[in-house]
């Protein structure tokens, strides 16, 4: 069904358009929340406060083919802000297997997750919203500018570095000696 | 293809594969929390309304006298009744002339109250089953305008009644997603822009109950006005199918013309003219503007006031920064027969923390804006209304649900006794 017409009914109150819009973009949308949040919980936090606000501020959205952008931005700020919130009080790491098999070819290293996990957990909030608005949800740097309130050019340099953080991750671990399992499948 | 290119082509399938989750069960939580709220009218979304800051510490609020005001209800409503019947009988103001202030009416909850004065008692101005929203009282004070809904699916009607709530009318039309509507200065129609089949049009609903005359323009029509003095002409802020602009037509729909205002083309110029308020030789017009800001490290609005003839020709446009360091500057108005303006300040972003607060300064170079000690940290922004003699304003916390009553002769400000979702203002009434 055409986007734009289920938004235009939505921001008329049409619950049942919003409800096809919110469940056709809650698994992206809460993807991306993970990822900016490194937490399952205040995700689904962040995600929530964001398609409410959504809901409730929708007869405002001007233009009916932004609605993507827009809900997009409501939910990177839903992250940002509880992100800040959460400073206060203690970091919670989220609890992942530990996979790190031995690394032997470099050009195989390049679409390892473990090591972009690691780069993106070591930014701060807002550099992996810029990572996840522009690789994940594939914004143009111009709307990811206009979403965070932010120059392209900060935009710009902040991805610069985090691809910078990935490649000498990615370079260090393929630097590192290769070691060889010992019996019973552990690692020295 | 180098490292990073390698990188970038399969960072989307790395991310997706970082993020895996399941389908959200959470989502019908979120969709029935959803269903049982009302969304927010899309007139009151007003850029209006907007943010600031202050530097110094929140004026502390004077706790209000309750128990004397409650041992004075009795009075007070007599007082009222003295009041309206005074009201009713004295003359009318001229439409953006020197005004005293009459009722203070604000929504709640979908009803409508109203007040002798900020510290007078409340009661129910328009009330029902149905949503009824605030508007505002014509130019001269005689009629309240204020629109209907039956639930949140319903377009809204629009009608008017006396100051007291009585003989109330409802006038042509359904009105869905209405951007801007305003009192013409004669008080015999209501310009409201709104949307048509999708399109926002600008229409002209006679205050007599008959038939709206919808404009088919060739441009978008929002955040409409009626140009002070004499309403010939109308305002509103419309798109050409690729930029956005200030237009001004006539009354009867001939002589659109857009005002050559020089953009920045940020942001697809979404945010080159906003919240235009005109002062009330109609000869001004303060709007905001998005710019390059803080030496370019940042993109933010800022107060722009253009001159314009009477025929239309645009003379000036200045562009006003009051603090270079702040992060937006907008939402500007005169106060009543000065050159001094209330504006919003906004610092922070949702990553540190947003600070909005209301400032006043005289619009000559070098002044040092004033702050009203106004304050909002919950990013939603701050509206505000001055009353029609300039001596208060009235200013609503949107975030913190929190309303505040602003003596604008000694700048002290105190908690307003009632709390409105939906904003607030004053009838005009003939100066005695």
């Amino acid at each position: 069904m055409d986007q734009r017409w289920l938004v235009e009914r939505a921001r008329e109150g049409d619950h049942d358009a919003f409800s096809e819009l919110a469940r056709a973009a809650v698994v992206r949308l809460d993807r991306a929340a993970r990822l900016i949040l490194r937490d399952p919980e205040l995700a689904r936090d962040a995600v929530q406060d964001g398609l409410i606000r959504a809901w409730r501020d929708l007869p405002g959205l001007r233009e009916p083919d932004r609605f993507d952008a827009w809900l997009h931005r409501l939910i990177v700020n839903a992250c940002l802000d509880l992100a800040r919130r959460r400073r206060r009080r203690p970091i919670e790491v989220e609890l992942t297997p530990i996979h790190h098999p031995a690394i032997t070819d470099v050009s195989a290293t390049v679409a390892r997750r473990d090591l972009v996990e690691d780069v993106l957990r070591a930014l701060d909030p807002d550099g992996r919203a810029i990572v996840v608005l522009h690789y994940y949800l594939g914004m143009p740097m111009t709307d990811v500018a206009a979403t965070l309130r932010i120059p392209v050019g900060t935009v710009k340099s902040r991805l610069h570095r985090a691809l910078g953080q990935m490649r000498v991750a990615i370079s260090d671990a393929a630097d590192e000696p290769q070691r060889e399992p010992m019996a019973g499948g552990q690692l020295a | 293809m180098t490292f990073e290119q390698r990188l970038e082509r399969d960072l989307p399938l790395i991310l997706d594969d970082i993020a895996m989750g399941t389908y959200p069960d959470y989502i019908d939580g979120v969709l029935a929390t959803t269903a049982t709220r009302r969304q927010r009218p899309r007139w009151t979304f007003p850029e209006r309304w907007l943010p600031v800051e202050l530097a110094s510490a929140r004026v502390p609020m004077a706790r209000l006298p309750w128990r004397q005001l409650a041992v004075l209800a009795i009075l007070a409503a007599l007082l009222a009744t003295m009041v309206a019947v005074y009201v009713g009988s004295q003359r009318q103001p001229q439409p953006f002339g020197p005004a005293a202030n009459g009722l203070v009416v604000y929504s709640d909850s979908g009803d409508i109250f109203v007040r002798d004065a900020v510290d007078r008692p409340q009661r129910l101005l328009i009330g029902g089953p149905d949503t009824e929203l605030i508007v505002g009282f014509s130019r001269q004070g005689d009629r309240f305008l204020f629109a209907r809904q039956a639930d949140d699916r319903a377009p809204m009607t629009l009608g008017i009644s006396r100051p007291d709530g009585t003989g109330v009318q409802m006038l042509a039309g359904e009105y869905r997603l209405i951007s801007g509507i305003d009192w013409s200065p004669a008080g015999d129609a209501i310009a409201v822009t709104h949307s048509v089949k999708g399109k926002d049009t600008l229409s002209i609903v006679p205050s007599d109950g008959s038939p709206a005359t919808d404009f088919d323009l060739d441009v978008t029509a929002t955040e409409v006005a009626w140009r002070p003095p004499d309403g010939t002409q109308l305002s509103f802020l419309g798109k050409d199918g690729r930029d956005w602009g200030l237009y001004l037509i006539a009354r009867d729909g001939s002589g659109l013309q857009r005002l050559p205002i020089a953009s920045d083309k940020l942001f697809e110029t979404e945010y080159d003219v906003r919240n235009h308020r005109w002062s009330g030789d109609g000869r001004r017009v303060l709007y905001d503007q998005i710019h390059d800001v803080q030496a370019g490290n940042h993109s933010g609005l800022r107060v722009h006031l253009a001159e314009i003839s009477p025929d239309g020709t645009l003379v000036s446009d200045t562009r006003y920064e009051f603090e270079d360091w702040a992060d937006d500057e907008l939402n500007a108005s005169f106060l009543r027969g000065t050159d001094r303006i209330v504006y919003q300040r906004r610092r922070g972003n949702e990553e540190v923390g947003i600070t909005d607060t209301l400032k006043i300064v005289p619009l000559v170079d070098g002044a040092e804006p004033i702050d009203l000690g106004i304050e909002s940290t919950a990013g939603q922004g701050v509206g505000y209304e001055i009353s029609p003699d300039g001596t208060q304003l009235i200013s609503i916390l949107w975030g913190e649900k929190q309303t505040y009553v602003t003596d604008l002769e000694t700048y002290e400000t105190t908690v307003a006794p009632f709390v409105s979702d939906e904003g607030a203002t004053w009838q005009r009434v003939a100066i005695p």
